[in-house]
């Protein structure tokens, strides 16, 4: 019972932060709505028992990418940016647009769903899946994606230098 | 609580990204909505990982956290040095790819 | 075993190395390097050949055939198609010739190429022709004949137009492509015919069914003879596919000695040699043989007389010369043709050599017109032309007297007095021509004012050797009167079972062969002897009568005109034919679809490039509406 009641808090908090993200006209609020966002979806993780994910949320996230942002929003130091909101009547067109094809998709999506997995079977049940299960899978059987991904991440490191830097 | 409880709100915030994504015209948010998406992503995985009782959802999980980071290092250079050379962040003033 | 023939193989591949080292070595090897290596090559083969002539005379005669199989190229069902080698008598003989004459022409190059500017291209593609003609008379079946075919017809065409840059020799090139690939045409399909009939192209094979019963119509056999007929005649230049061979003259002379008189044009003789046991079964065939033969040497025999051009002559007599060949074939006196063929090769190669021995000396003067009282400056080329010019004209002690006479004699054993008569008339014609050339060349005055050339070793020496042979040849033709010369005897193996109509000669016929023989030896004499004093005691008066006869000349000149009647008949339709094709078909329909298409991708382009905005917004709208039609397409698909 009181899972559901926080289920439903931690949601409410988090589409309100997200809708915060893309209506907040400041930068600024934007990132730190993306903030709560983060924070929200990894007590949504711990709820469903995924630990491991909450933390690696929480670090990978918060305590990186939303600092990135918080750094370059600060250092770009945008203050005339005007208002901006779709003026050009053919931005207007195209976002109406897009917006209503997003929404056949996540709709379509939805009934698919529905399709393959007629009933929803049991609950969700919070069982630990510990750092040592997770350990082992992530070092024997994807050990090869796991350098893949590690090779991406320096080949991203150094290209964001080299496209940063001053010419 | 079902899957479909955690499915609907992953496809709720993977809608409100998209949204962000077309009806903004700020980079920065541009990126954030980007991630937005991909958080409803890994939150599908997850359900599913915790659904089906495997630890593959997790894994996944834990190889896009590092490729969005990549992909945010990587975005926020361009951002900077777009604004290196448009002085502005604004989308729709930016039409390079037509030349 | 026996250990020479095991390395049959050697014998193409030592000219081939000769051809992959000087390929090799093009940029970069001097002349002296290059025409080492390349007389090396042909050389060494001919030693090995004749390294091997012991141990094969040595077999006694029914078993003197050696055979090798390289290599399976290819099998379908029956057929099978192997890269494989055969030396029987026939095949020797053709190689000896091949390398003999090969090897002395490649040694007067040296001398006759010095300087020019292709002179490596030249002798790599001398050698890749010998390699050719030793596949082609090696093959021990119809269709790596076929490649040996092919392979020295390219040569041939190279080598016409080895001078390319000059425009009648590119043309004479090309000509020389189109007429041989009618000739070809016909030989592919006789090729095609007999697998489709026997599932073999194999020619021991072929004889084994031809000697067993193989019910198969006579009809059939001949329609596949003839067809090979049409190939041989291709290659050998005859009658109404000669045209080709005197403008080939436009090549170096060593090529026409070497190619275009002694080797490559005699092809179809052997070809129709080789497949001698079906002529046999459809003897219908072989009038068919003897007039295109005797036709050619006539018709060639007429158009020598009227030609200036020395190199021309010799073409023409050529051409006529090879007539006698398919007239012996036609006969059933293959061995006839095969001697007249070897004595041909050596003393038209040593005529043509002659002539170029003398251009050289004339600094490329090639009009007969203007040459004379040659013999006091170059009696050495002038001893040794006359030597092939008596031989070819054929007048006693000489090859060209037995040669000749075994073929008008097969000739009037089978078809009787008539035919005889026309192949007399031709011989005739010969000595005349014969008497003409040396008349106007070598003796009388001299009207050529500048000093010739002197004519180096390397090409005298090939010029005396050959005279020595064509000389001495007629050896090889006795004992006279009878079939069974030791030219004959040792040919044999290769026509077992297919000459034995022929084989009883009764008494009388040794007496009329001989009455005949007495009567052409003499006329021939008298006619070359008179011919060459009035040529050149009475020069002025003798060429007053092509003066007073212009349009005739030119007739005899232009060959009988058949150049004109094939410009009329095939090539000016053609032309007008291609003409309005190209105005209509491909200026109208071609080009408007190519324009069309153009304008359309245009129009299309302009469209589209509209699409392209540049705003990021606008892709990322058309990916989510791509992945919107995309799932529902899935989605739809997939769900029942």
């Amino acid at each position: 019972m009181i899972e559901q009641a926080v289920f439903w808090i931690l949601s409410i908090i988090m589409v309100v932060s997200a809708l915060g993200v893309i209506m907040m006209k400041s930068a600024i609020n934007s990132v730190i709505c993306l903030l709560l966002t983060m924070l929200s979806l990894a007590g949504v993780y711990v709820l469903q028992g995924s630990y491991i994910v909450a933390l690696f949320q929480i670090i990978v996230y918060v305590g990186a990418i939303v600092v990135l942002f918080l750094f370059v929003v600060m250092l770009l130091n945008i203050k005339n940016i005007r208002r901006e909101v779709a003026v050009d009547y053919r931005n207007f067109i195209i976002s109406s647009l897009a917006v209503l094809t997003v929404a056949g998709v996540v709709c379509i999506l939805w009934y698919a769903l529905r399709l393959s997995m007629p009933e929803a079977g049991g609950d969700i049940v919070p069982a630990a899946a510990g750092v040592k299960e997770m350990a082992l899978e992530l070092l024997n059987r994807h050990l090869l994606a796991l350098e893949l991904v590690s090779v991406l991440l320096l080949a991203g490191a150094v290209g964001a230098l080299l496209i940063g830097r001053k010419e | 609580m079902g899957i479909y409880h955690f499915l609907g709100l992953a496809f709720i915030l993977f809608a409100i990204g998209a949204v962000g994504f077309f009806v903004r015209n700020n980079i920065i948010v541009l990126l954030l909505s980007v991630e937005l998406m991909l958080n409803a992503v890994n939150l599908v995985f997850v359900s599913f990982s915790r659904y089906l009782h495997g630890l593959e959802g997790q894994i996944f999980v834990f190889l896009i956290m590092a490729v969005a980071a990549a992909e945010v290092a990587v975005g926020l250079a361009i951002v900077v040095s777009i604004f290196r050379m448009f002085k502005t962040l604004d989308i729709s003033k930016m039409n390079l790819l037509k030349r | 075993m026996p250990s020479f023939s095991s390395l049959l193989y050697l014998l193409i591949f030592l000219p081939l190395a000769g051809v992959l080292i000087n390929t090799a070595g093009i940029r970069v090897f001097r002349e002296k390097i290059t025409s080492i290596i390349a007389c090396a090559a042909v050389g060494s083969a001919l030693l090995f050949t004749l390294c091997l002539l012991p141990e094969f005379l040595s077999l006694p005669q029914s078993e003197r055939t050696f055979s090798v199989i390289l290599y399976q190229w290819f099998a379908e069902g029956a057929l099978e198609v192997n890269i494989g080698l055969l030396l029987d008598s026939l095949s020797l003989v053709m190689v000896l010739v091949v390398l003999f004459v090969g090897f002395l022409i490649h040694i007067y190059s040296i001398k006759y190429m010095a300087g020019d500017a292709g002179f490596n291209r030249f002798f790599i593609y001398l050698n890749l022709f010998i390699v050719f003609m030793l596949i082609l008379v090696l093959a021990d079946n119809l269709i790596l004949t076929f490649v040996g075919w092919e392979g020295v017809g390219l040569c041939s065409y190279l080598l016409i137009g080895f001078w390319h840059e000059k425009k009648s020799a590119a043309d004479a090139g090309r000509k020389a492509f189109v007429v041989n690939r009618i000739g070809d045409a016909g030989f592919i399909l006789g090729i095609l015919l007999i697998i489709i009939t026997f599932n073999t192209v194999n020619y021991a094979e072929l004889t084994e069914i031809m000697n067993a019963g193989h019910g198969v119509s006579i009809f059939i056999i001949g329609a596949a003879c003839l067809l090979l007929l049409i190939g041989a005649m291709g290659k050998s230049a005859q009658f109404p596919l000669h045209v080709w061979l005197p403008d080939a003259m436009e090549g170096p002379t060593p090529v026409s000695a070497l190619i275009h008189a002694a080797t490559m044009v005699n092809a179809g003789v052997y070809l129709l040699c080789r497949i001698s046991p079906l002529l046999s079964q459809a003897q219908f065939i072989l009038p068919v043989i003897v007039a295109v033969g005797l036709v050619t040497a006539l018709y060639a025999a007429i158009s020598a007389l009227g030609q200036k051009d020395i190199k021309r002559v010799l073409a023409y007599s050529t051409v006529s010369q090879i007539g006698f060949m398919f007239a012996a074939v036609g006969s059933g006196y293959y061995m006839a043709g095969i001697f007249h063929l070897a004595a041909h090769g050596i003393f038209k190669g040593l005529l043509f050599l002659g002539a170029g021995a003398v251009i050289h000396a004339l600094h490329g003067e090639q009009d007969i017109n203007k040459m004379g009282g040659l013999s006091g400056r170059l009696p050495a080329v002038a001893k040794t032309f006359l030597i092939g010019l008596m031989a070819l004209a054929g007048i006693f002690p000489l090859s060209g007297f037995f040669s000749k006479d075994a073929v008008l004699w097969g000739v009037f054993d089978s078809y009787g007095i008539s035919l005889w008569l026309v192949g007399f008339a031709t011989a005739l014609l010969t000595a005349l021509y014969c008497g003409k050339l040396y008349g106007l060349a070598f003796s009388g005055q001299s009207n050529f004012t500048e000093k010739p050339h002197l004519i180096a070793a390397a090409m005298k020496y090939p010029l005396i050797v050959l005279a020595f042979c064509a000389a001495v040849a007629g050896v090889l033709g006795l004992p006279l009167l009878t079939k069974e010369t030791i030219f004959a005897s040792f040919l044999a193996p290769s026509f077992t079972g297919v000459e034995n109509i022929h084989a009883a000669v009764s008494a009388s016929a040794h007496m009329q062969e001989l009455i005949l023989m007495i009567i052409a030896g003499i006329a021939v004499i008298f006619v070359i002897w008179r011919t060459a004093i009035a040529y050149s005691r009475n020069r002025e008066a003798v060429l007053a009568y092509e003066h007073n006869y212009p349009r005739a000349a030119e007739f005899l000149l232009q060959g009988l005109k058949m150049d004109k009647l094939y410009d009329v008949i095939l090539v000016a339709p053609f032309y007008r034919l291609t003409k309005r094709c190209s105005l209509f078909i491909d200026q109208k329909i071609i080009d408007g679809a190519v324009n069309g298409t153009g304008k359309i991708s245009m129009v299309a382009g302009h469209f589209v490039s509209s699409l392209q905005s540049g705003y990021t917004r606008y892709y990322a709208c058309s990916f989510i509406c791509g992945v919107l039609i995309f799932s529902v397409i899935v989605i739809w698909l997939f769900k029942g």
